[in-house]
């Protein structure tokens, strides 16, 4: 994402703050389908993926003032909110997508060397494909298992057949492990 | 906790591997712990490249319309009304302050003097509740051997429609209430007992407090507890 359009949507948030309907409708507009494809990853069906999307928006609207600028970034920010709506949904139980699911999405991990976009946001993509690709496997596996497709520790420990302890203690241990390969 | 629990505890949050409690507690730390806030804006940054990776899918055009009928169903939450957004505005002073100036509260509660009478060491602690830096809003002392807690209010009413309650935040938990402060002072039993380690925090609630148990409105003042002698 441009500076311009990160310093766009900053400007969007604290509007959305102050309650400002009008920049609520263009922050939706610009945001929108970024969102949305987060959540259609971790929900396979398209009505639950709406009510996702909506409840992040009303989260969004209501959590606007929470929003730092000085530490985070707009699309970033607004991501998490996306993606734990969408989780929370598959944790109560509504759907899980276990056919696709059953498999490591090896695509994604290429996907990231060539993410559409250009400049900045290739780069990060790049650096963070060479950090997952120095852990091994598994671990690799339950990192963008749990990103991508909201995958609980209790889900990855079935899949991986470990422990729920362990798989917990090999998530942080994967994170820093990533956190140092990209530089702090 | 050490650098390595708050990050992996910040990264595994923006995973979203937390369970439904883990994350809840997360995001009352998020509001009353600057360092964490940033951990986490720091882990949302680096794994963002992966949402990248989705394929654009537009919702339907009549999700927009949901959303702003679903803002408007409750709108004691949304961001409009004079003190809540003044309240807000505060808030994310102290946050620029609390990034610039370090651990403002904890430089604040150093110069509350109380009678050192407990006969335990590390049973008396204290914590100064601010929004911004230089002005304390609560004072709160807390006893853990004799189970009392003292609250006074030195700044700001709630507004008239609104209550102000404190909760306890323990490190990797839940919130939990320490009552509604009605008065400009209070003095009670502790509902909870804190551990030294706790952050109290006052939240923005509806009138007469909380409907759900858990924080709903804006961490409006926070404060890390403070043992009122050396270990």
């Amino acid at each position: 994402m441009s500076e311009g359009r990160q310093r766009e949507l900053v400007v969007l948030l604290a509007e959305v703050a102050a309650g400002d309907r009008a920049a609520f409708s263009r922050l939706y507009e610009r945001t929108a389908a970024k969102l949305f494809s987060s959540i259609r990853r971790i929900l396979a069906s398209e009505a639950l993926a709406e009510d996702a999307v909506q409840d992040a928006y009303v989260r969004i609207w209501r959590r606007a003032g929470d929003f730092d600028a000085s530490i985070a970034s707009p699309i970033a920010w607004m991501t998490t909110i996306a993606r734990h709506t969408a989780i929370d949904i598959v944790r109560r139980g509504a759907e899980r997508i276990s056919a696709a699911g059953d498999e490591i999405d090896a695509e994604l991990a290429d996907r990231l060397a060539d993410p559409r976009g250009s400049g900045e946001r290739a780069v990060a993509g790049s650096r963070l494909k060479a950090c997952l690709d120095q852990l091994d496997q598994d671990r690799r596996g339950m990192v963008v298992l749990a990103y991508c497709q909201g995958w609980s520790r209790e889900e990855l420990a079935k899949r991986f057949g470990r422990p729920v302890a362990t798989v917990k203690t090999i998530l942080r241990r994967s994170l820093i492990a990533l956190k140092d390969c990209l530089g702090g | 906790m050490a650098d390595d629990d708050i990050e992996a505890l910040a990264g595994e949050y923006v995973l979203g591997t937390l369970d439904a409690d883990e994350r809840r507690a997360a995001e009352a730390r998020l509001r009353a712990d600057a360092t964490f806030r940033t951990a986490v804006a720091d882990w949302e940054r680096r794994l963002q490249p992966l949402a990248d990776t989705a394929d654009a899918m537009s919702p339907s055009a009549a999700v927009f319309g949901r959303i702003m009928a679903a803002i408007d169903a409750a709108p004691q939450a949304a961001a409009t009304g004079g003190n809540v957004v003044e309240l807000r505005r505060s808030v994310r002073r102290w946050r620029i302050t609390t990034v610039l100036m370090g651990a403002a509260a904890a430089v604040l509660a150093a110069v509350v003097v109380l009678d050192r009478t407990g006969p335990a060491p590390q049973s008396q602690f204290v914590a100064v509740l601010t929004a911004e830096g230089a002005k304390p809003a609560f004072v709160a002392t807390v006893d853990t051997v004799k189970g009392t807690i003292a609250v006074r209010r030195v700044a700001t009413e709630a507004p008239p429609d609104k209550s102000y309650e404190l909760w306890s935040i323990e490190p990797n938990a839940a919130p939990k209430s320490l009552g509604v402060l009605e008065q400009a002072s209070l003095s009670r039993p502790l509902p909870v007992a804190p551990t030294g380690k706790a952050t109290l925090a006052v939240s923005l609630e509806p009138k007469g407090g909380s409907p759900t148990g858990a924080p709903t409105g804006p961490v409006v003042f926070s404060g890390a507890l403070v043992a009122t002698e050396g270990p």
